[in-house]
């Protein structure tokens, strides 16, 4: 399969994960949504050489992994796959941030060594949670979450459709792809012939997306992404599950959980 | 009941690039008919179709639907009457589920959600493919795509079904269902279609296009056995007529 066809792939086992029956996927997509968020923000919220602090954090990717049965193999390759970019900036930080930050005996360890696990500690954490949270409601149905509140709708139907065409982006690329891989005798593409590729691509593109549009138009479609059913009304469970995560979350904040976790373990020594 | 009327008077339409698809169209189609429109690659059937439901609009002559010209200002009104299935049922699906994707037209018509339920699923077992409710609609095959496609369009209960290569890629079984269905409809129908096979069982009446204007129309039986016609307009004899195999129904 090529780079686009595991992409397309990939689009495809997210909402074929979406459709599980647990009990993280039967949530209400507002208590899903808001505890991923408020996890994001406390994650992002730790200062730049805080290791241990975030450690307890990864209770909750792993609580939802394995409550919503995704396969850890599937995300992890995944988390590799958007990961260069972050760790190019970790790499960054080891090169260039040298300062002493912690000493073990004779030796001293650069602040950059810090940063970097922090950084990779918490693009692990942000993207597992967000990757759990898409795998378990399914983007079109947060979509429909979003659309119930007037002032989100434009913002939902932007998202619906993003995502959409990003599908038809892909499949049109892969088609256009396969053809030339079909013909090319083994050789993969060059240089010159993006250039031949490229107008068709979007040519293609632009007319199955308008095709779609139409199909959209001549059922009733003004613009507005519609609502499935009757309103889904949160549950004693779901204000439960984000209030706890919401606590717990603070918690991690504001107290050293893992200084005071191995305090007790270590028997009240520290 | 004249509301069903559709009536095509000196219709023409060129694309942007001056592609002429439409010229000097004109043709009446009664309540409750169903007619072929066939015609070779290019000859602008699909255009017209796309007239007809209100995607296109003419640039000179009209386009009337129960007595009312089609204009951008009963648009809605007229979507709400006409039910297009497109060629390719993957230009057509693009919801995550096949209850979404039956659910899109009722729920954008402000039908209550606990009838759309009850809506999406008559017509889904009208269809048969119930069971494909919780599927999304990538995972199916072209048969079960353009079945979930046809089911789409009637959810919105139209007046006028129009269908653009109904049986374009589907199994000689799939094809024979599409027709024994197709022919339960009391749908004012227009199929647009390279089968002339399946023009000859379902429609009684067929209307040829070339060079985006009326060829020639009458009681099918006559067009479609008239091969100098058919040849002149870039077309054969039905398969049944040239003593071929006779697809999807058993040789007797």
């Amino acid at each position: 399969m090529s780079v686009l066809e595991n992409a397309l792939y990939d689009l495809h086992r997210l909402e074929d994960l979406a459709a599980g029956e647990t009990f993280i996927h039967r949530l209400h997509p507002g208590a899903n949504f808001l505890a991923t968020a408020v996890f994001v923000t406390v994650v992002a919220s730790f200062p730049r050489y805080e290791v241990t602090g975030l450690m307890p954090l990864v209770v909750y990717p792993a609580f939802t992994l394995l409550l919503a049965d995704l396969p850890l193999g599937f995300v992890l390759a995944r988390l590799l796959v958007v990961s260069p970019f972050v760790l190019f900036f970790a790499l960054a930080d080891l090169f260039f941030i040298r300062a002493p930050l912690v000493r073990f005996g004779p030796f001293f360890l650069p602040a950059g060594w810090i940063s970097a696990a922090s950084l990779l500690l918490r693009f692990f954490l942000s993207v597992s949670a967000a990757l759990s949270f898409v795998a378990t409601g399914g983007f079109v149905p947060f979509c429909a979450f979003l659309a119930r509140w007037r002032l989100f709708r434009p913002f939902a139907s932007v998202l619906f459709f993003v995502y959409r065409y990003s599908y038809l982006t892909l499949e049109e690329a892969a088609r256009l792809v396969r053809a030339h891989n079909l013909r090319a005798g083994g050789r993969g593409l060059r240089l010159r012939e993006w250039g031949h590729l490229i107008g068709p691509f979007l040519w293609r593109t632009y007319a199955r997306a308008h095709c779609l549009y139409l199909a959209m138009v001549a059922r009733g479609f003004n613009g507005v992404f519609p609502s499935f059913g009757p309103p889904r009304k949160w549950t004693g469970k779901d204000l439960l599950y984000v209030s706890t995560w919401t606590i717990f979350f603070l918690l991690a904040r504001c107290v050293d959980l893992a200084a005071l976790l191995g305090g007790l373990v270590l028997g009240g020594t520290r | 009941m004249s509301h069903h009327i559709i009536e095509v008077e000196d219709l023409k339409y060129s694309y942007p690039d001056g592609t002429e698809a439409l010229r000097d169209l004109s043709f009446r189609i009664t309540h409750g008919e169903s007619v072929a429109l066939i015609g070779a690659n290019g000859a602008g059937k699909s255009t017209l179709l796309l007239h007809l439901a209100g995607l296109l609009f003419p640039q000179t002559g009209r386009v009337r639907l129960g007595g009312i010209t089609v204009t951008r200002k009963n648009i809605l009104q007229i979507r709400r009457r006409v039910g297009l299935v497109f060629q390719d049922p993957d230009d057509q699906l693009f919801m995550p589920t096949v209850f979404e994707e039956v659910a899109f037209a009722p729920v954008n018509m402000g039908v209550p959600p606990d009838e759309v339920k009850e809506l999406v699923n008559s017509v889904l077992e009208q269809v048969g493919v119930s069971h494909l409710r919780p599927r999304p609609p990538y995972r199916l095959s072209h048969g079960e795509k353009r079945a979930v496609a046809l089911a789409a369009v009637l959810a919105g209960l139209p007046d006028v079904l129009l269908l653009d290569e109904p049986s374009a890629g589907l199994d000689p079984r799939a094809r024979r269902q599409l027709i024994e269905l197709l022919r339960g409809f009391t749908h004012t129908k227009i199929v647009a279609t390279h089968d002339l096979d399946l023009a000859w069982e379902l429609c009684p009446r067929t209307i040829i296009l070339a060079a985006g204007t009326v060829a020639a129309e009458g009681p099918s039986r006559e067009i479609l056995g008239d091969e100098k016609l058919l040849r002149c307009c870039g077309l054969e004899l039905p398969l049944r007529l040239q003593g071929g195999p006779l697809v999807g129904t058993t040789r007797e």
